[in-house]
């Protein structure tokens, strides 16, 4: 390497290193954001997952709608409306709470279908079998029905959580400062060097990905051991 | 090293002892149309091939009979080129089929060019069919004269109908394989094979997944065909009535080995080996 | 803080933007669709290289947002080569390579659920791959996923508001512009949204159509 080359690297290492501290500051907003809407996300999807196998006829019907409605939204516009709208209804809510509610609300309906079609793919002979020992439906659900379907849960669930990760970059058009936001103003501060913010970001993004995947692969390995 | 690259040295090396024992001479018939020599296959550790010396001559029927297991079929899956041999050499017509000569002489592994010319000599009937659902019965066996042999749409035509009629399908040119009873399709099967006048077709228990009833009409098919003598067919069977009346020769395997070889009457009536022995009992006993 | 007068005012504009909408949903979608067929074909390349450059492409850009990657295409490329491309081409590009990755999956489930038998009875017949693909796979392997395909239409043109971000002017944009003449935010972000929850509903309604027809000819 020509000693000039390796004086740019060392420039744009320090630049870097410089990006870094917003990078990260963000990078937390973006992890805070995923992790409040997943928990969202996630009673609602068990909530509406269950619902729609409910034996009694209007919860089945409002878990459905929910399912339908949040499914047919479109999440940005969602999240301008419950920023931008509920606040002249009266309902005044911070970017974060704004942000994990329009999330929490949209991804909670994807996952609830993943809930729902787990449990139904459960074959028909383990719910006799928990009948015919005399389980309690709580029992049932508890001990035999829902192991079997978490297991079964866990590879969509795992890319639903990276389609939430994903989706956290649009509190960026609500001037929420995640990690999307803080690379923008670094741009205007580093005009010159966009591709490599952009580039960045991505990187990060990616990384983020995988530490979503690595868990949710472990978890799953852990959870069909008997399989 | 990959397992790729492991296969490629072991049918490399190979190649070069073949290499060096080409003068040794053939028999009074002449060279052989297909040869194995020290073939073996494996599947991860299980080896399922253990070494086979085999020869076919052009036109021969050889019946391939044993335990399931025994490896017959990957036998005939090696010669339609869809499993690669572990080590040993494959040859049609005296050509190596898995390996091939680049421009300085040196050998190396055979690239899809080399297969796609050395398959023009080689046919399969399968024994789930692997009929393309999609496609009319015509347009199963036109499929491959048309857009391999580059046939126009109308000779392609006339070879199928020609070909359809020896099976006895002539009208069902415009039906779909779902419209087909199981064995109208591995009649078609057969057309399809035969329409392309490969040297060698490689019949893998054709009649392992049809109803009892339709058995006969598949065997009558083929022992039609044997008659004409031009294609040499390697049948792997468990029908051993069928094996005895159209084989020149049957060979017994078990376990990825050549147990013994012969006439059908050698076989059937002289078996030598216990292993044939107790296998032609069992088969006895199951039919009483 | 409801207006219907302005509400039936707001709509008619929006509704004027919904062609832009559906227009860069569609164009998204073919590209998807195109892009995500060769994806498919080139992870299943005989070349180890090939299969690990395509998937892991494809899972790099399945991994990261959208709304960076438009960033990336529309702010950065022009800066490191030579093209610069309208925020609707961008967006459509931006949208295609995106979803290119999940229709590539869609694919991917269709020709998996073949038979291995189908291209072993197109070896023996010595078809070439071209041919293979073409004559024996994708006719059987599509057919099957077009609902599902067409599902993803429907989220790509959720997703369209995203393109918002690189000035593309389509439904949300248009409220947008429409809150700060007005200074009435409620309507116009409120029948934007239902403007997509309908839009989405009667699409998701045609694909059910399509899927019920298709299991209609196939049970045939």
């Amino acid at each position: 390497m020509s000693p000039h080359s390796s004086c740019a690297d060392n420039n744009m290492m320090s630049t870097i290193s410089q990006w870094l501290p917003y990078l990260a500051q963000g990078a937390l907003v973006t992890v805070k954001i995923t992790l409040l809407s997943g928990v969202v996300a996630m009673l609602l999807a068990l909530i509406s997952g269950l619902g729609r196998l409910s034996a009694l006829k209007p919860i089945r019907w409002l878990a459905g709608g929910y399912i339908e409605l949040f499914r047919a939204a479109s999440l940005l516009v969602l999240l301008f409306w419950v920023y931008f709208a509920l606040p002249i209804a009266g309902l005044d809510l911070s970017k974060t709470w704004s942000a994990v509610l329009a999330i929490g609300l949209n991804i909670g309906a994807y996952g609830g279908e993943i809930v729902r079609s787990a449990i139904q793919a459960i074959p028909k002979g383990q719910y006799e079998a928990s009948v015919a020992l005399n389980l309690s439906p709580l029992a049932r659900m508890r001990s035999v029905i829902l192991p079997q379907a978490i297991a079964r849960m866990l590879p969509p669930m795992g890319n639903l959580w990276i389609e939430m990760l994903k989706s956290t970059s649009l509190v960026y058009f609500i001037t929420m400062a995640d990690l999307t936001y803080e690379a923008m103003i670094l741009r205007n501060n580093y005009y010159t060097d966009t591709p490599l913010i952009f580039g960045l970001l991505l990187l990060i993004y990616y990384v983020m990905a995988s530490c979503i995947a690595v868990p949710v692969k472990w978890l799953e390995r852990k959870l069909t051991a008997w399989r | 090293m990959t397992q790729l690259a492991q296969d490629n040295e072991g049918i490399l090396e190979s190649q070069a002892v073949w290499r060096q024992g080409e003068e040794c001479l053939y028999g009074e018939k002449g060279k052989p149309l297909v040869e194995y020599r020290g073939v073996t296959k494996s599947f991860g550790d299980l080896e399922v091939i253990k070494g086979i010396d085999l020869q076919m001559h052009a036109g021969e029927k050889l019946a391939f009979i044993g335990p399931s297991g025994s490896g017959k079929t990957t036998l005939g899956r090696m010669l339609m080129t869809l499993e690669r041999p572990t080590s040993g050499s494959l040859s049609i017509d005296g050509v190596p089929l898995w390996q091939m000569q680049d421009k300085k002489g040196r050998w190396k592994p055979a690239n899809e060019a080399h297969l796609r010319a050395m398959r023009e000599k080689v046919g399969m009937v399968f024994q789930h069919f692997n009929l393309f659902p999609h496609l009319t019965v015509e347009r199963n066996v036109t499929l491959a004269l048309t857009s391999v042999l580059g046939l126009t749409r109308e000779d392609a035509g006339a070879r199928a109908e020609s070909m359809l009629e020896k099976v006895g399908l002539l009208d069902k040119l415009s039906s779909y394989p779902s419209q087909l009873s199981g064995g109208q399709k591995q009649r078609v099967a057969i057309a399809r094979a035969l329409v392309m006048r490969p040297k060698v077709v490689v019949f893998d228990e054709v009649t392992s997944a049809l109803d009892p009833e339709l058995v006969g009409e598949v065997l009558a098919v083929i022992k039609e065909i044997a008659k004409e003598g031009e294609t040499a067919m390697m049948l792997i069977t468990h029908e051993m009535d069928f094996a005895r009346e159209v084989a020149d020769r049957v060979i017994f395997g078990a376990e990825g080995l050549i147990v013994e070889e012969g006439t059908p009457e050698d076989i059937f009536e002289r078996p030598q080996s216990e292993r044939l022995r107790t296998f032609l009992n069992r088969l006895q006993e199951v039919r009483d | 803080m409801w207006s219907w007068d302005y509400a039936m005012e707001v709509s008619l504009v929006l509704l004027r933007a919904l062609p832009a909408a559906l227009l860069a949903a569609f164009s998204g979608f073919i590209i998807a669709a195109t892009v995500g067929l060769a994806i498919a074909a080139l992870v299943r390349s005989r070349f180890t290289a090939v299969r690990r450059i395509a998937s892991g492409v494809a899972h790099f850009i399945r991994s990261t947002p959208l709304l960076v990657q438009l960033f990336f295409l529309y702010y950065s490329l022009p800066m490191l080569v030579p093209v610069s491309m309208t925020a609707f081409w961008t967006g459509a590009i931006g949208l295609g390579l995106h979803y290119s990755t999940y229709m590539s999956e869609v694919y991917r489930s269709g020709i998996d659920a073949l038979p291995k038998g189908q291209w072993e009875a197109s070896t023996a017949l010595n078809l070439s791959k071209r041919r293979t693909w073409l004559s024996v796979i994708l006719p059987q392997a599509i057919p099957p996923v077009l609902p599902i395909m067409g599902n993803y239409l429907i989220v790509i043109f959720k997703e369209t508001p995203t393109l918002s971000a690189i000035t593309y002017i389509e439904l949300l944009l248009r409220a947008k512009n429409e809150a700060s003449i007005s200074y009435r935010v409620f309507e116009p972000y409120t029948i934007a949204g239902i403007i997509f929850i309908v839009v989405s509903l009667i699409m998701s309604f045609l694909v059910g159509r399509l899927e019920k027809g298709w299991r209609r000819r196939t049970s045939a």
